[in-house]
């Protein structure tokens, strides 16, 4: 079994510390995507875990044996980089056989001209043309094999980095950012294919993205990363219903939660714009932030409830299944988005004033500090 | 595009293009006219001699000794001074500190100017009273001869060794033995030379993508070796077709150190082409033969730069 | 790569450099150091690199007839003021700074409009003056020294200032770099001076030449340092006239009555002549490197 375990990893550039202790446990054959703007740490947490990067203190354990002095050829994981890093005077299939001749070829059979005199070098030879050919045929570029990288498209490109990168079957594949290069349309059609090779390979996947719907769509389980930190790891469906930071539900979602100015009171009781919401077991008082997310704003006016914001629409935004209406609340400069059908925004022009609602239940309230604060029903 | 400025191109190419004709082309046809005939200068008038002074270039031994001599300098200078030039580089690019220091004292040779460095190496490397013989001699009978006479390699006669000998009998005469000359006038070239070469080539490899070399090692490149091939090599390509083709239009056209040490003796041992074209043509007023001399190294160059284009287009998927 | 390498094989990396590096430098300290000593201290292989500086006596001054006494002198001063005693050394200077600088001048006159004129006008027979350069760079000028000597000869032309720079005028390598230069300069630029009413002369020289500046630099640098170390051609065409001497010409006369003695003061010489383009290229590295760098990448 090949887990890997990360405990501690600590990492500075000069006086900048960019990893300040990330612990992980990464499961055999599961989907882990790093996620986090940039400057993160998370590309450098990679390739500590790659061996490309020197760490300052940790651990890392690649099927609980230590890796800290184990040189990242050895560590038997294969990566696929955000340029692809295709050797670019060799052809395809030479592309892909690289790592599975300096695995399987001693220095000598390698070695110009001289390596011809070895008999088993063709034996070699062949075995390795064979996975070469059955990988590329897994990945449609079987009829790409005579040519050159700088004869190919992005996305060719791309499959040529994964299946250089699938031949030596490794331990685990680290992606970094691997679709930042491609336009949208093929981003999103790679994804899917991503997530269906890594079903079909049963192998893990660590993948590096700043794209927070990558993350959502593919992974099994996700680690939001921040400022050196690992802020929330877990399912992509945790993290985006249950964020326990307030830095994780601002990045995770798209378009972004709205944050609006709240308060608590000595009971407990949380408010935003003088509206009550809910009722917590916090009982500090002070300035907090209550979080919704555009989908859980319902627009109104929504019967007589009293419990609902004036909201003066500014900007309507079509995209087709769904209309997103932006504006704010009582005259306040914080932009707030509203999700709403198509039907209901048909009704509703730029500069009305209408009314808007939070589904209680699906409302966060964050701390100074940016901790999540429960709320309770009440 | 401006009405006026299918004139203005004109105008703008006129000077240009007349002189090229006049101080490019026009020498190359005079060239090839004369070699052809005896023409002296101040001579009123000439005769035609048909082939005779490529007759000669290919049969007299003086001539092929040329051919040898400066074919002997190109091969002795190209290689070293590009892998010294390589060497240098990759070493440089590795080292953590100093690198630029290196780098500086690696290309004085380069700006200074080589009659001068060449008087200063004849008198370095003179057989008396030069620094080098000097102090070869003053290593003798030392712990240095013992070391450098490889006695202590089992199965080496220390006695028999190069320098053994030397300390017995005498050191080289480094420009006057013909046995020696020419390995010294291409040790001038390519001490000369490297610099330049490791110049460029440092500057082939900040243009390496640096994610290459870590594809490579993911690979499973661990050795340094796999990695220069993989990576290195193929990637400083370009670098080194234009690298050989410069050093040897270079080095083809040396001059200064054969004029002012050995007159491209001894026994024409450095009997070098540009030596050979000034010795008859200038000295001797030999315009003839002088012309055919300058027609088959102008065919040197043209052929030499043909291979390099071919290679270039060859390699224009690199991009 | 890995950031990690053993410090043996740092330092035995180190020892390498340092190795070559005291190669490199051999000639140098030579000259340097010859350029300082007692003939005596120089035959003897003695007194360090600065010489003991102990008074030397000046044999020809003595020869001359005056007396010894008067005839002392400090070896470096002595070397030094035997170099620009014993030959015009400073109008050498002046000659090779005069060629040098013509040349340039001329060949940045000649090649940038027509380096212009192939990378953005349209004119009838552009292709064929663009092959005519990309054939005339096969072309090395030492090699037809003959043929342009004699046609300098025939027009009563050798031993001049004029000899010595009309060949270098025109310069095909120039006008390909400034080339390939400007073809990345944008149209709109030009197309930009144009509407604001810029004849085609002064879009090049006020628009293309300072935007040209650090490929004129690099091609700056290529030029002199190939001219004012040049041997070869001034050595065929000035035979006689030792006030159009530069530099090599100079030091290489030296050479010719060279008998042990001398050694001192030829190595002051060389050592005055070798010294501006190691002080500029010290001083301005970067910009020499970048360059050669520049003009490497055909």
């Amino acid at each position: 079994m090949a887990d890997i375990k990360l405990s501690d990893i600590q990492k500075s550039y000069g006086d900048i510390p960019v990893l300040k202790g990330v612990d992980l446990q990464i499961a055999d054959g599961e989907f882990l995507t790093l996620v986090g703007p940039s400057g993160c740490g998370k590309s450098t947490l990679l390739r500590i875990i790659a061996g490309l990067e020197a760490l300052d203190q940790g651990e890392v354990l690649i099927g609980g044996r230590s890796m800290n002095d184990v040189r990242a050829s050895q560590r038997d994981l294969a990566m696929v980089f955000q340029s692809y890093a295709l050797y670019p005077h060799l052809s395809v299939q030479q592309n892909m056989e690289t790592p599975l001749r300096l695995r399987d070829m001693s220095f000598w059979e390698r070695f110009p001209v001289l390596g011809h005199l070895f008999p088993s070098r063709r034996l070699k030879t062949v075995s390795i043309q064979e996975i070469v050919n059955e990988t590329a045929t897994t990945l449609k570029i079987d009829h790409l094999l005579e040519r050159k990288p700088g004869q190919l498209s992005g996305g060719q490109r791309q499959r040529v980095a994964l299946g250089r990168a699938m031949v030596r079957k490794p331990v685990a594949f680290l992606m970094d950012e691997p679709l930042s290069n491609l336009d949208a349309a093929l981003r999103v059609h790679m994804r899917a294919e991503l997530a269906e090779l890594h079903r079909s390979l049963k192998t893990t996947f660590i993948y590096v993205t700043h794209d927070q719907a990558e993350a959502l769509t593919m992974s099994d389980r996700m680690a939001v990363m921040m400022e050196g930190n690992v802020l929330q790891f877990g399912t992509p469906d945790d993290i985006y219903k249950d964020p326990r930071d307030k830095r994780v539900a601002a990045f995770v979602g798209s378009p972004k939660m709205n944050f609006l100015p709240g308060e608590i009171d000595v009971q407990g009781r949380v408010s935003a714009y003088g509206i009550p919401i809910h009722k917590s077991n916090h009982t500090e008082k002070g300035p907090i932030e209550i979080g919704v997310r555009p989908e859980h704003l319902e627009v109104g006016p929504v019967g007589r409830n009293a419990n609902q914001w004036p909201f003066t629409v500014t900007h309507k935004e079509n995209l087709g299944s769904d209309f997103f209406l932006h504006g704010h609340i009582n005259g306040s400069d914080q932009r707030i988005v509203a999700r709403a059908t198509p039907e209901k925004a048909q009704q509703i022009s730029i500069g009305a004033e209408i009314k808007v609602q939070a589904n209680p239940a699906m409302t966060m309230a964050f701390a100074a500090d940016n901790r999540r604060i429960e709320l309770v029903e009440g | 595009m401006a009405v006026s400025s299918k004139n203005t191109g004109f105008w703008f190419v006129a000077p240009a293009v007349s002189l090229m004709f006049l101080l490019l082309i026009a020498p190359v046809l005079v060239a090839a006219f004369l070699s052809f005939t005896d023409y002296s200068l101040g001579n009123q008038g000439f005769s035609w001699v048909g082939l005779e002074n490529y007759i000669k270039m290919f049969s007299r031994s003086t001539y092929s000794k040329m051919i040898s001599a400066s074919v002997t300098y190109v091969l002795l200078v190209v290689p070293l001074s590009i892998g010294l030039g390589l060497g240098a580089a990759l070493l440089i690019n590795s080292v953590r500190h100093f690198g630029d220091f290196y780098k500086t004292i690696y290309f004085l040779p380069v700006m200074a100017a080589l009659l001068a460095m060449a008087i200063v190496w004849e008198f370095t490397l003179h057989p008396t009273i030069g620094l080098v013989n000097e102090t070869l001699a003053d290593g003798c009978g030392a712990w240095t001869e013992t070391v450098f006479s490889f006695g202590w390699i089992p199965g080496i006669d220390g006695g028999q060794s190069w320098y053994s000998k030397g300390c017995q009998d005498s050191f080289p005469l480094w420009f006057g033995d013909k046995s020696y000359s020419m390995g010294t006038v291409a040790f001038i070239g390519i001490w000369q030379a490297f610099g330049f070469n490791m110049v460029l080539y440092l500057a082939g490899l900040t243009s390496v993508p640096r994610e290459l070399y870590q594809a490579a090692e993911m690979d499973g490149a661990y050795r340094a070796w796999d990695r220069f091939r993989l990576v290195t090599w193929p990637m400083l390509g370009p670098t080194t077709v234009f690298v050989v083709t410069i050093t040897t239009i270079r080095s083809f056209q040396v001059f200064d150190t054969v004029e002012a040490i050995t007159h491209g003796g001894p026994s024409k041992s450095t009997y070098v082409m540009m030596y050979a074209i000034y010795e008859k043509g200038i000295q001797q007023n030999l315009m003839g033969i002088g012309s055919a001399i300058t027609l088959v190294f102008l065919v040197f160059v043209l052929l030499l730069t043909l291979v390099q284009r071919y290679f270039v287009e060859r390699k224009v998927h690199y991009a | 790569m890995m950031g990690q390498t053993a410090p043996m094989r740092e330092a035995a990396k180190h020892a390498i450099l340092i190795l070559g590096a005291l190669i490199v430098i051999i000639p140098f300290y030579v000259m340097v150091s010859y350029s300082l000593k007692s003939p005596r201290e120089i035959e003897s292989n003695t007194g360090g690199f600065f010489g003991a500086q102990a008074p030397m006596v000046d044999e020809y001054c003595v020869k001359v007839g005056n007396p010894k006494e008067d005839c002392l002198e400090t070896p470096v001063i002595f070397n030094y003021s035997q170099a620009i005693k014993k030959a015009p050394l400073f109008r050498y200077l002046l000659n090779g700074v005069i060629v040098t600088a013509s040349i340039f001048l001329l060949q940045v006159l000649i090649a940038l409009p027509c380096a212009y004129a192939l990378s953005k006008l349209r004119f009838w027979g552009r292709e064929f003056v663009f092959s005519l350069v990309m054939f005339c760079l096969l072309i090395p000028v030492h090699a037809i020294a003959l043929p342009i000597y004699i046609m300098l000869a025939k027009i009563g032309l050798t031993n001049t200032y004029a000899s010595l720079v009309i060949p270098w005028t025109i310069s095909v390598f120039g006008i390909f770099l400034m080339r390939q230069f400007f073809m990345t300069v944008p149209d709109d630029l030009i197309d930009a001076a144009r509407m604001d009413g810029m004849s085609e002369f002064s879009i090049v020289w006020k628009v293309m030449l300072p935007t040209a500046i650090p490929a004129l630099l690099a091609f700056a640098i290529f030029s002199v340092v190939a001219h004012w170390n040049d041997y070869f051609w001034p050595r065929i065409v000035i035979t006689g006239d030792r006030d159009l001497y530069t530099p090599p010409l100079g030091l290489r006369e030296f050479q010719g009555d060279a008998d042990g003695s001398m050694w001192g003061p030829m190595m002051a010489t060389a050592t005055i002549i070798v010294t501006p383009l190691l002080v500029v290229f010290m001083l301005a590295q970067r910009r020499f490197i970048e360059g050669i760098t520049l003009t490497g990448m055909k």
